[in-house]
């Protein structure tokens, strides 16, 4: 009588265990995806989404808000807690230290991360120590000359925009884009000045001045520009290579025998953030081989990750950084120096 | 006892804008300066920077240019408008105020095909062989000028439609008659007696110029920055929020005497 009672609990236990197993499995529905905001320039998000947004969407059951906007838009944002606060932003490393120096972003534990192994030693060395901890590069963007090969004869130096057959059709950044300090240090460089000493970059800038064109702050602005024939020579970053060489007009990148400048971009978790669980796992997963490969592939930004392998003659192969040996804009030297940098140029340069 | 309680009702009528008024824009300014630290000091030296003095001159040069243009057109077009069919009304009333119903975005871009060194204007002087290399109109303040004249016409146009609307015909038919000669007319007769109406779309011209930001942006760029874009700039690139509000300051106080200035001309010249 014990034996039959025995069996009988534990057919029951078994029927009523398998069918809690067939309702968590089958019938319950899934739980609500949790929703992430990340702030982002927005620039090539159409290959974003297809690559990092959806699969780590379906992946993590979760939903990815962005907020676009230039750096600057997105940092007055940030510092004004703007709504909705970001879980997770991108900022050039500069604005990244800005950022950290004002308490907005967590201290990452970088052991969490599995990929940043991955980044090339060599950058993640060139990190000033205050900034490894908050920000970590997922890109890297280094200055170049772009110009119309149609319509003038080689360049190969970042003085040919001072040449006459340029007069009147040069593009600049405005100093509040991330090329916009790179532009000027690089002047004052080609000029006898350093990355400390910018007065000669000014000087020259001013006699230039009435040849430029315009001013850019968006991402997208020298493709439409170059397009429209609007202007003809342009310092660029690494991510208008693959667009601009794509245009209907004909642009080539060259790098100048003065050198180049390169700054990191950087992904962080702000601070205050419900999702930091999500936001560890957003950054490892944009910083794998695949997502970097793919990135890199569709255009959107060059990889970091030193397993990533791309042909030789990819605008995102940033073998050449290395050979050309750049200068790394020290993000402290630049955050210290903006503000002063910001009120010269618009009053000497754009004024 | 009914008299009175009918004109606190009335008094009643103009409150709730009042309180709109007041509580949207006088008091977020308020606010505003109060949160500023030393905003009296911030208020001085933003306002005595030499890059603050170019910009406030190139917002009142622009404004009294675009003023200038709609001038021109408005007087010439109302008057011929005022003596046509109600139907021709009716065409120009819509043409005039098309750019309006059209994006402001949209709108510039349509400035930057027909300016653009590859633009329409370019082009054309180019195969009639009148320039050997393209003429740089866009992202200068003359294409600025082009498209806020455009946008703010429409509001030079509509008062000094009324205006004409006002005029008796009699009186100028008069004039013409003693042998007044059309200058004389309009001098004379037209322009006192539309004065007005033509000082009302001034100063909402002079205004708007003061605070457009999306047409100056597109069309003159950062070089020619007016005191919108200058704000703009304080807020989003600067973080400079003393600047932001010593700056929306001016171009309110700057709007306010403007008004203030042209309808004591206006009420002064009427007299005479």
């Amino acid at each position: 009588m014990q034996k039959k009672l025995l069996a009988a609990v534990i057919v029951a236990i078994v029927i009523v265990g398998a069918g809690y197993w067939y309702y968590q499995t089958y019938l319950l529905p899934p739980p609500p995806p949790r929703t992430i905001y990340i702030s982002h320039w927005g620039f090539g998000w159409d290959q974003i989404k297809k690559i990092v947004i959806e699969p780590f969407e379906s992946k993590y059951n979760v939903k990815i808000v962005l907020i676009s906007g230039t750096t600057s838009e997105r940092f007055t944002k940030l510092t004004t807690k703007a709504e909705p606060v970001p879980d997770v932003i991108f900022l050039p490393d500069y604005y990244t230290y800005q950022a950290q120096q004002k308490g907005l972003l967590i201290k990452l534990d970088l052991s969490k991360i599995s990929n940043y192994e991955k980044v090339y030693k060599v950058l993640r060395d060139q990190i000033p120590k205050s900034l490894a901890e908050y920000g970590v590069p997922f890109t890297i963007q280094d200055l170049a000359l772009a110009y119309r090969t149609d319509r003038h004869s080689k360049i190969s130096s970042w003085k040919d925009m001072w040449r006459d057959d340029f007069k009147g059709k040069v593009l600049m950044p405005t100093i509040t884009a991330t090329s916009g300090p790179m532009a000027l240090v690089m002047t004052s460089l080609a000029y006898g000045g350093s990355i400390e000493d910018v007065e000669p970059g000014f000087k020259a800038l001013e006699a230039l001045k009435k040849d430029i064109v315009t001013f850019y702050s968006r991402s997208s602005d020298p493709q439409t520009l170059f397009e429209r024939g609007e202007v003809e020579i342009a310092p660029v970053l690494r991510y208008n290579w693959a667009p601009l060489k794509n245009l209907s007009v004909p642009v080539d990148i060259i790098y100048p025998v003065e050198g180049s400048l390169y700054v990191l971009n950087m992904i962080s978790v702000v601070n205050g953030s419900k999702n930091i669980d999500l936001a560890y796992k957003l950054i490892d997963f944009w910083l794998s081989t695949e997502i970097q490969k793919n990135l890199a592939l569709a255009g959107v930004d060059a990889p970091i990750n030193s397993e990533v392998s791309l042909p030789s003659d990819h605008p995102f192969n940033i073998s050449p950084v290395f050979n050309n040996k750049p200068l790394y804009l020290n993000p402290e030297v630049l955050a210290k120096n903006l503000k002063s940098w910001v009120d010269a140029w618009k009053s000497r340069v754009e004024g | 006892m009914e008299v009175k309680s009918g004109r606190v009702k009335v008094y009643l009528l103009p409150l709730p804008s009042l309180i709109f008024i007041l509580v949207f824009l006088l008091l977020s300014l308020l606010y505003v300066i109060f949160y500023t630290p030393n905003f009296l000091q911030t208020f001085i030296e933003t306002i005595a920077k030499e890059d603050f003095f170019y910009v406030f001159l190139r917002t009142i040069r622009v404004g009294l240019i675009v003023v200038f243009g709609a001038t021109l057109l408005a007087y010439p077009l109302t008057y011929y408008v005022n003596s046509s069919s109600s139907s021709v009304k009716t065409f120009f009333k819509i043409i005039v105020f098309l750019p309006l119903m059209v994006n402001p975005i949209v709108r510039s871009y349509g400035w930057i095909i027909i300016l653009g060194r590859e633009g329409l204007i370019n082009t054309l002087l180019s195969y009639l062989n009148l320039t050997v290399e393209p003429l740089r109109l866009l992202y200068t303040e003359f294409a600025m000028e082009l498209g806020l004249l455009e946008l703010f016409f429409p509001f030079m146009f509509i008062p000094l439609l009324s205006s004409m609307e006002n005029l008796s015909n009699e009186v100028i038919m008069a004039a013409k008659s003693l042998g007044a000669s059309g200058l004389r007319v309009f001098f004379n007769i037209i322009f006192p007696l539309t004065l007005k109406g033509y000082l009302t779309g001034l100063t909402v011209i002079l205004a708007g110029c003061a605070s457009a930001y999306v047409t100056p942006t597109l069309l003159g760029g950062f070089r020619n920055r007016t005191l919108s874009m200058l704000l703009y700039e304080y807020i989003e690139i600067r973080f400079d929020w003393g600047a932001a509000t010593a700056t929306a300051l001016v171009i309110l106080f700057t709007v306010i005497a403007v008004n203030l200035f042209f309808t004591k001309l206006g009420d002064y010249l009427v007299k005479r």
